[in-house]
């Protein structure tokens, strides 16, 4: 009796191991979070200043500026932030509520995967860097999402890898509540 | 006066409220993983337990077994076996769970898909005892068996 439940029981499992390769083979590839490329070149621009435009006209980049990524630091992040670079949350809608980089874009991955289109997609622009972070630590959302925006064309997806914890305890800006683009919706074009 | 159900009673309508409600929610968690098998991936690496090859296999396999298992009790076929392989897929769950907990990381269940009822929020003690109530349901399966209104029954009575 025992054994024919547990005969039984492979069986399905069995079944169910057949069934789901036929699944797989027929869906579309799937993306993983430890497969976010190695990024375009991201050159970090210089804040605008008239003293800034004409030495940027004249010499290249200084290596110290040029990010090859994926993985940045709190300190290039926030460079990046003062260059106006989108910023974007990837954590839970409570945790973005609770506090987030002043004027981050709201977007984990389950909105992605899911097909609905984030309403923070209006506002980046494929072609422009976009900064990922989610809580820092052992924390994947900031990967998977930006391993999403990789395939949807993104090519400078940057992870700020000490999250949201490390950008607050530098100090650096943070917002609570909704977004800004959600409260007062800027005109679609990128950037904050 | 009132009359109290017989123990042939229980034996017949227990397994049957045990096989609907166990093997539908498991239909119904199949369903949902398969609607978003690019999320429920990324929960599967959420708990660092497999490696990427067997996560991105799982992300399919699992809903199936769920599904095929899940019919089938519900259905009244094989149901002590069907009970078994989703009893079996609790308590790995819970396992995985309790590593989440023990190495403190932030991750998603997605064990419903996008519902998060009523768990919300990451991987918790409350997705424990989510699990734990629903096993409770196939105990009335490997007691009795199919109960009422059942494809093993109704062949049996033929």
């Amino acid at each position: 009796m025992a054994t024919s439940i547990l005969t039984r029981a492979c069986l399905i499992a069995f079944a169910g191991i057949l069934l789901g390769g036929v699944v797989s083979a027929f869906h579309k590839p799937l993306v993983t979070g430890e497969a976010v490329k190695p990024v375009q070149p991201v050159v970090i621009p210089q804040p605008a200043t008239p003293a800034n435009t004409s030495a940027q006209a004249t010499n290249p980049a200084p290596a110290s500026d040029v990010i090859t990524g994926p993985d940045i630091t709190l300190d290039q992040a926030l460079r990046l932030y003062k260059a106006s670079i989108a910023f974007v949350d990837a954590r839970r809608r409570d945790e973005f509520e609770a506090g987030h980089v002043q004027n981050a874009y709201w977007m984990p991955a389950d909105l992605l995967t899911s097909g609905q289109r984030p309403e923070a997609m209006d506002f980046l622009v494929p072609s422009q860097p976009v900064v990922v972070y989610c809580g820092g630590g052992e924390c994947d959302a900031s990967k998977n999402v930006a391993a999403l925006l990789q395939q949807g064309g993104f090519a400078q997806c940057l992870i700020m890898t000490d999250g949201f914890p490390g950008w607050k305890a530098a100090g650096h800006p943070v917002a609570t509540g909704k977004g800004d683009y959600e409260m007062n919706p800027p005109a679609p074009e990128g950037g904050h | 006066m009132t009359t109290t159900p017989t123990p042939s009673a229980l034996a017949r309508w227990l397994p049957l409220v045990g096989r609907i409600v166990l093997g539908g929610l498991f239909c119904f968690a199949a369903f949902k993983k398969l609607q978003d098998p690019q999320g429920f991936l990324f929960a599967i690496n959420g708990f660092k337990i497999l490696p990427p090859h067997l996560a991105y296999t799982m992300a399919f396999v699992l809903p199936c077994v769920e599904m095929i298992a899940g019919a089938m009790l519900v259905l009244g076929v094989w149901s002590r076996a069907a009970a078994l392989v989703l009893v079996s897929l609790l308590g790995a769950f819970i396992l995985g769970i309790l590593n989440v907990l023990h190495h403190g990381y932030d991750t998603k269940c997605s064990c419903f898909g996008d519902i998060e009822w009523p768990c919300t929020g990451g991987v918790g003690w409350c997705q424990i005892v989510r699990n734990c109530v629903m096993a409770l349901f196939a105990l009335p399966v490997f007691r009795w068996g199919s109960g009422a209104l059942s494809l093993e029954c109704s062949r049996a009575e033929r």
